[in-house]
């Protein structure tokens, strides 16, 4: 769904490379998405992936070398005619990765400052009523006069967003903005994150490494690598239906296995020959028989059986080890020549040398075909994985 | 903002060309360049002499600087000796005080013929020789090394507080005793800092001017400043540039040797240093009994450095002439000194008046300018990526590598020869100028520092809240650097009140300053008004240094 001005954010084959010593590096090379009004986007990835190289040259903190940006039909970077606004024309919200609140003001001068430069026009009495409407948003309300130094982080992180929301910003922009809180407090201000984005509807854009914070908090995520977007998908896609290994590497934990396109199989998808045996999973389209791919499970989907439940995708194996981990235990099961690694419940009792029935359903074996990696969300729908609230923000 | 942090830095570059440019012509009318003035320059006894002289001198000032910086540095940074925080605010004070001042009241303590020690001493026991000569080279080299001494201890204390003391505890619990811990740990780790701080103040040796011109000039003893110095304003004849350029050739280029030495020691000393912002000091050595001696020494080098000259200088003060302190001399004291001071400060048309005025001037501007530029280059140094940042760093330094004299030598020929219809020549704004851009080099240390803490992304943050370069600068970065660049001001600004270099250089009527005019007071005989100036000077001066140090406690 885009606005009346088309997407509020779109990205098109952007550049940028860093002078490093002689050579050149290529921090984000070609990289294209575009943002639905009211979207929460994520670029996901590890650390000199390239995302906040992007999130910065949308804020026009870095001029790219190439490529063109549209915030809100309106073109802030291009190649020709050469365009570059600067940020501060270019209306936009952002927090910072150490919040950047500035030392010397109070809470209330740091809200205040976006609608005091950019000349808003407001009178006194309107401009206090629009820093208190924002501070009441993020309910700070009473912390107006502290000096801003005396607030705790996770205040100090509520009055970040405070200053990015007060000038009403068709566009946010959150730079790892949890990561330097401590891990109960990101939890809850992970939630209230996301609640304040879906009631205000506001279009964000979100750079994370965490794949925790992109799963539970996104409508989309992009997953860059060296650069470039492998996947950009729905959170349950990316999770359930990796398109490149290093996506399902790199998001939560994997198994991968070697395997080959046998050809279409009786009951629907595609049969393959893999390190373990003869298996059955859903593949993208375009793949052919004969086609060498990746299959990737999760650990938490790999269920064992004490003796053959009789279902497809299931395979006569043996209990390697278990480790204890109090809220699952890890279980390594060997399968022929195969390693897998299973996590399962407390309760269930396994023990080394047991012989074990390994079952890999088959809606949860993801098919990679490195050549389709970069092709997102080109499996078949299905309805029980994309939901239409993932895909759809509320009004 | 690229293109200001050029102007400064271009200028630099272009003064070190010029006098490179100058040491190449042999007169003004002619413009054929050659190197008879590198020839002449060896040929001459005076300038073999002096660089002799300035080589005795510069080692044994550092000897004497880093015998004594070093020690007060340990014992106020690592033993539990009480009130040693007093010694840190006198050694501070011991960096302003002014080189005239020093040398000053060491004439009274050391001339052989009226120093107050030889006289006492011939007085007393019938000695025929002066006990102390502070009219030789060591002499001199002594009372150097003692001012340098302050200088010293601030850096080398620095090093000692920023150390990992961890580096030091897990060697005591690995066995070692007191004595191996400092033998194989602590000098070891202190070493590179130890040394940088010698190659800092050697490059300050080696281009001394104020005290080789008050005691040595009047004495025929000439090092490599006074040198260049008495070509510039010869007795006889039309001031010489081109040797002294020659000579200043080479100072020049072992300036920038030591700065690349320093700069690599610096880097080396640092790996060692550990900023976590913990509160655990060192264990500071038990001094028990031996806490008088750490007192005893500390007096003495406190009394000697800084206590004999001030009292010298204030007893000469009450004097109508320059004589030793003895019986006879107490019934002579007089305010008439003080009396004549105050008269000439009422007549606007005296000298004294006239210098209080441009030196207002000058302590105001110069360090003003050279902390705008230095902004300006640190910003471009440290927030930009622009190819030659680097380069605009180094050149920023180099104002310290580059001796004061041959830097004013340069400004004063360029405003005679280059910039002549500007009438720049002997005016208090090329003073001004010079020695702003003189400043630059310390000035940069104070920005930089300042800049690194302050995190980039308080300024991103205005940025994209809506705020042009201009607000960002004026909302956010000035207001997050101003206790800083307040700081660095107060000690530009003292260091400005000192200075006596660059305003012997560019010296003309219409821009002497009070340390100029201290001088030549001194120069026409009158030592006992020169020292009744610089006691008052002193006193405008104490306010300052108090609120400086206030300024540097409440920073610590």
């Amino acid at each position: 769904m885009t606005g009346p001005f088309g997407h509020p954010l779109s990205v098109e084959r952007l550049r940028k490379s860093f002078a490093d010593r002689r050579t050149s590096v290529a921090a984000v090379n070609g990289v294209s998405f575009a943002v639905d009004e009211g979207q929460f986007y994520t670029l996901l990835g590890p650390s000199g992936c390239g995302k906040t190289t992007t999130l910065r040259c949308v804020a026009g903190l870095e001029q790219p070398d190439a490529g063109t940006v549209t915030i809100a039909g309106r073109v802030v970077v291009a190649d020709s005619p050469r365009v570059f606004v600067p940020p501060h024309k270019r209306g936009i919200g952002m927090v910072f990765q150490s919040y950047a609140i500035w030392p010397h003001m109070t809470v209330f001068e740091n809200v205040a400052f976006p609608l005091r430069v950019t000349k808003s026009g407001l009178g006194r009495a309107a401009l206090r009523a629009r820093v208190e409407e924002a501070v009441a948003t993020v309910q700070l309300s009473g912390y107006e006069d502290r000096n801003a130094t005396q607030l705790s982080g996770g205040q100090q992180q509520r009055l970040a967003l405070a200053r990015a929301l007060v000038g009403r910003p068709r566009l946010l922009l959150l730079d790892e903005p949890l990561s330097n809180l401590d891990a109960k407090l990101r939890d809850r201000m992970r939630n209230e994150l996301r609640d304040l984005q879906r009631r205000l509807g506001i279009t964000t854009l979100y750079v994370t490494h965490d794949q925790v914070e992109a799963l539970s908090m996104s409508n989309r995520i992009a997953v860059m690598h060296q650069g470039e977007i492998v996947q950009e998908s729905t959170p349950r896609d990316i999770y359930l239906r990796p398109t490149a290994k290093f996506v399902a590497d790199f998001v939560g934990t994997s198994n991968f296995m070697d395997a080959e396109i046998l050809g279409p199989a009786p009951l629907g998808g595609w049969s393959l020959s893999a390190s373990v045996g003869v298996l059955r999973a859903n593949a993208p389209d375009g793949v052919v028989a004969g086609e060498r791919v990746i299959v990737s499970i999760r650990p938490e989907n790999i269920r064992v059986h004490a003796s053959d439940p009789g279902v497809p995708n299931t395979f006569s194996g043996r209990v390697e080890q278990v480790t204890f981990l109090g809220e699952t235990i890890d279980c390594r099961l060997r399968v022929g020549g195969q390693l897998l690694l299973s996590r399962q419940h407390p309760s269930v009792r396994l023990r080394p040398d047991d012989p074990a029935w390994v079952e890999l359903p088959v809606e949860q074996c993801a098919v990679i075909t490195e050549t389709h990696g970069l092709s997102a969300a080109s499996y078949i729908d299905d309805a029980t994985l994309a939901t239409d609230s993932e895909r759809e923000p509320r009004p | 903002m690229l293109l200001l942090a050029l102007v400064p830095t271009t200028l630099i570059v272009a003064l070190l060309v010029i006098s490179l440019y100058l040491s190449l012509r042999t007169s003004v009318l002619d413009p054929a360049l050659t190197l008879v003035n590198y020839v002449s320059l060896f040929g001459d006894p005076a300038a073999v002499d002096a660089a002799l002289n300035t080589a005795v001198f510069s080692a044994i000032a550092v000897g004497v600087a880093m015998a004594f910086g070093v020690s007060v540095a340990w014992v106020v940074e690592r033993t539990d000796l009480a009130g040693k925080s007093v010694i840190g605010a006198l050694m501070t004070v011991g960096l302003i005080v002014p080189g005239l001042f020093t040398a000053m009241g060491w004439i009274f303590i050391g001339h052989p013929r009226i120093g107050a020690l030889n006289t006492w001493a011939r007085d007393a026991f019938g000695a025929t020789d002066p006990v102390f000569a502070v009219t030789t080279v060591p002499g001199m080299a002594f009372v150097q090394g003692l001012t340098l001494a302050a200088l010293v201890y601030v850096l080398v204390a620095a090093n000692l507080r920023a150390m990992d003391t961890s580096l030091e505890e897990s060697a005591r619990m690995s066995g070692a005793g007191w004595f191996d811990v400092m033998r194989r740990v602590t000098l070891p780790l202190a070493w590179p800092g130890l040394l940088a701080a010698a190659l800092y103040v050697l490059t300050i040796a080696v281009s001394a001017f104020d005290i080789p011109l008050v005691i040595g000039v009047s004495n025929r003893i000439t090092l490599f400043s006074t040198y260049v110095y008495g070509k510039a304003f010869p007795v006889t004849g039309v001031p010489e540039y081109g040797i002294s350029a020659a000579f200043g050739a080479f100072m020049i280029a072992f300036g920038i040797l030591l700065g690349a030495i320093y700069t690599r020691m610096l880097g080396r000393a640092r790996r060692y240093q550990v900023i976590t912002g913990k509160g655990y000091g060192p264990r500071p050595v038990r001094l028990r009994r031996w806490a008088f001696l750490a007192w005893a020494f500390l007096g003495a080098y406190v009394l000697v450095a800084q206590g004999l000259p001030l009292l010298l200088v204030l007893f000469e003060s009450f004097q109508p002439f320059t004589g030793p302190p003895t019986a006879d001399s107490f019934r002579t004291l007089s305010t008439g000194n003080y009396g004549f001071i105050a008269d000439q400060l009422g007549d606007p048309e005296s000298t004294i008046r006239r210098s209080l005025q441009h030196t207002v001037v000058l302590i105001l501007l110069a360090p003003a300018l050279a902390l705008a530029l230095s902004l300006v280059i640190s910003w471009v140094v440290l927030r930009t990526r622009a190819r030659f940042r680097f380069a605009l760093d180094f050149v920023a330094f180099l104002p310290h590598a580059v001796p004061p004299v041959i830097f004013a030598l340069s400004a004063s020929a360029t405003a005679l020869f280059i910039l002549a219809p500007l009438g720049l020549y002997g005016s208090l704004a090329l003073l001004v100028i010079t020695l702003g851009l003189s400043q630059i080099s310390f000035a940069t240390r104070v920005t930089n520092s300042a800049l690194i803490q302050i995190s980039t992304e308080l300024e991103e943050a205005a940025y994209v809240a809506g705020a042009s370069t201009l607000a960002v600068l004026r909302r956010v970065l000035v207001p997050l650097l101003r206790p800083a660049v307040a700081f660095g001001f107060l000690w530009l600004a003292l260091l400005a009140f000192r200075e006596l270099t660059m305003a012997s250089m560019l010296f003309s009527k219409d821009n002497i300053t009070l340390s100029q005019e201290t001088w030549a007071l001194i120069r026409g005989g009158a030592s006992t008004q020169a020292a009744a100036l610089s006691i008052v000077q002193t006193a405008v001066l104490l306010p300052l240094v108090v609120v400086y140090l206030r300024y540097a406690n409440a920073r610590s």
